[in-house]
């Protein structure tokens, strides 16, 4: 899939994504795991919003297309975030609390990574 | 979970008010949030507001902290994480807890709904790095994180000025402010998320792409309850009919706040009072005279408002 390519852009962080100070209502300092990489967040706080804060941008790939999606509308309607979490699929992302030691993946297509070059 | 007197759907500044208003009228009420905390738009907007006339200006977050209160302490039980999918016969309510599906049936159902955003279809929309209006006053303002550091806003009104205000006092650049009415074709250009959206003949090196296309009433629940509906532009198009007290067409269905036409959080406020009554009137909680002198109590917050009238419209989904 040639967009897959593009996917390695998320931990280049060249887009200025930055942490604004602490919210409210979220625990500690935490980490979790996304595509392999160690990524700071806080505990309870949005999946969508830790993984944005650290650059990510493309949370899934389209099953037909291979086109790339990232949060749209953060209020669970729009399932553009679906990601990985812990080998399940279609968790959306901004509706998922973080979890210390949460393992995710980009998902691509319908099922996440073993399926990459099947779907279309 | 044990069937309330009244059950309230969402937990914005609408919602609480009702759950409260129906509360303290010796009513059991259960208040379902689909989100980890209730409070809506309140956690997400950073100008302090009063949810009644004359009231102190407050922060919205303090506002909602200080309605959760007022409610537990009127004996609402506030269930979050409790998405209502569904609204079937005899008013029973489908709520989504963790992996189970539930069902209840309360004597009245008070949506507060609220609203969703619009969205607009141009080229690339769907670029990783577009976001809904709302969807950047929640990262911004109650999520704290800022998704990139050079923005466009496609579309305009009020909602435009609010994000540009929020994400510019976040750190951000507004580098364009772009209403597809105006200039004609907009479109945004990336791969691995945005890199730059065209305006005409312009072409700008942007990050980040919020859109600010206006809300519409949330009225899936009513529309699947079969309330009447009726389109209005002004309300945010398609709207459940109501009467003062946000009676719908549907017995023992009441609505309120932006659910029932786009009014803003003081307006709703004052709509949820009343439609908290009206909905426990439904259990001989309430009279009569005092669902009038609750109506010209709030009158003055309501002045303004515009609603879609039950009975003027035709069945449009039937």
């Amino acid at each position: 899939m040639a967009n897959d390519r593009d996917i390695t852009m998320n931990s280049a962080d060249g887009h200025g994504a930055s942490r604004l100070g602490e919210q409210d209502a979220v625990g500690g300092e935490t980490t979790i795991v996304f595509d392999g990489r160690s990524i700071n967040a806080r505990d309870g706080e949005s999946l969508a919003a830790a993984l944005l804060a650290s650059g990510v941008r493309v949370f899934r790939t389209m099953l037909m297309t291979g086109d790339q999606r990232g949060p749209f509308c953060m209020v669970g309607r729009c399932t553009d975030c679906l990601v990985v979490v812990d080998g399940v699929p279609n968790a959306r992302a901004c509706m998922t609390p973080v979890r210390a030691g949460m393992r995710v993946e980009t998902q691509r297509g319908l099922s996440g990574p073993a399926v990459v070059g099947e779907g279309a | 979970m044990m069937a309330p007197e009244v059950a309230v759907v969402g937990g914005g500044p609408a919602g609480l008010s009702a759950a409260i208003a129906a509360a303290q009228t010796g009513a059991s009420v259960t208040l379902l949030e689909e989100r980890p905390v209730a409070g809506g738009r309140l956690r997400y907007r950073s100008t302090p507001l009063a949810l009644r006339p004359g009231g102190q200006f407050q922060a919205p977050a303090e506002l909602a902290d200080r309605a959760i209160d007022e409610a537990r302490d009127a004996g609402v039980r506030i269930v979050t994480d409790a998405p209502v999918w569904g609204i079937f016969a005899d008013l029973r309510l489908g709520i989504a807890r963790g992996e189970r599906a539930e069902l209840i049936a309360p004597r009245a159902v008070v949506l507060a709904t609220g609203s969703t955003d619009l969205p607009l279809a141009f080229p690339g929309w769907t670029t990783p790095g577009v976001f809904s209006g709302r969807a950047v006053l929640m990262l911004v303002n109650q999520h704290r994180v800022l998704p990139g550091r050079r923005w466009a806003i496609v579309g305009g009104g009020v909602e435009r000025e609010r994000i540009a205000a929020d994400l510019r006092r976040a750190g951000a650049d507004v580098v364009v402010m772009a209403d597809p009415g105006e200039v004609g074709a907009v479109a945004v250009f990336g791969s691995g998320g945005v890199e730059a959206i065209a305006v005409g003949d312009a072409r700008v090196a942007v990050d980040c792409v919020a859109v600010a296309a206006g809300r519409q009433p949330d009225a899936g629940l009513a529309t699947m309850a079969d309330c009447e509906l009726g389109y209005d532009p002004e309300l945010g198009g398609w709207a459940p009919a109501c009467d003062a007290w946000g009676r719908t067409s549907v017995d023992r269905i009441v609505i309120c706040g932006d659910a029932a036409g786009i009014c803003g959080p003081t307006v709703a406020a004052a709509e949820g009072r009343l439609a908290g009554l009206a909905a426990a009137a439904f259990s001989g909680r309430v009279e009569r005279d005092a669902l009038d002198a609750a109506l010209a109590t709030e009158s003055a917050a309501l002045v303004n408002r515009k609603r879609v009238a039950v009975g003027s419209y035709a069945q449009p989904y039937r």
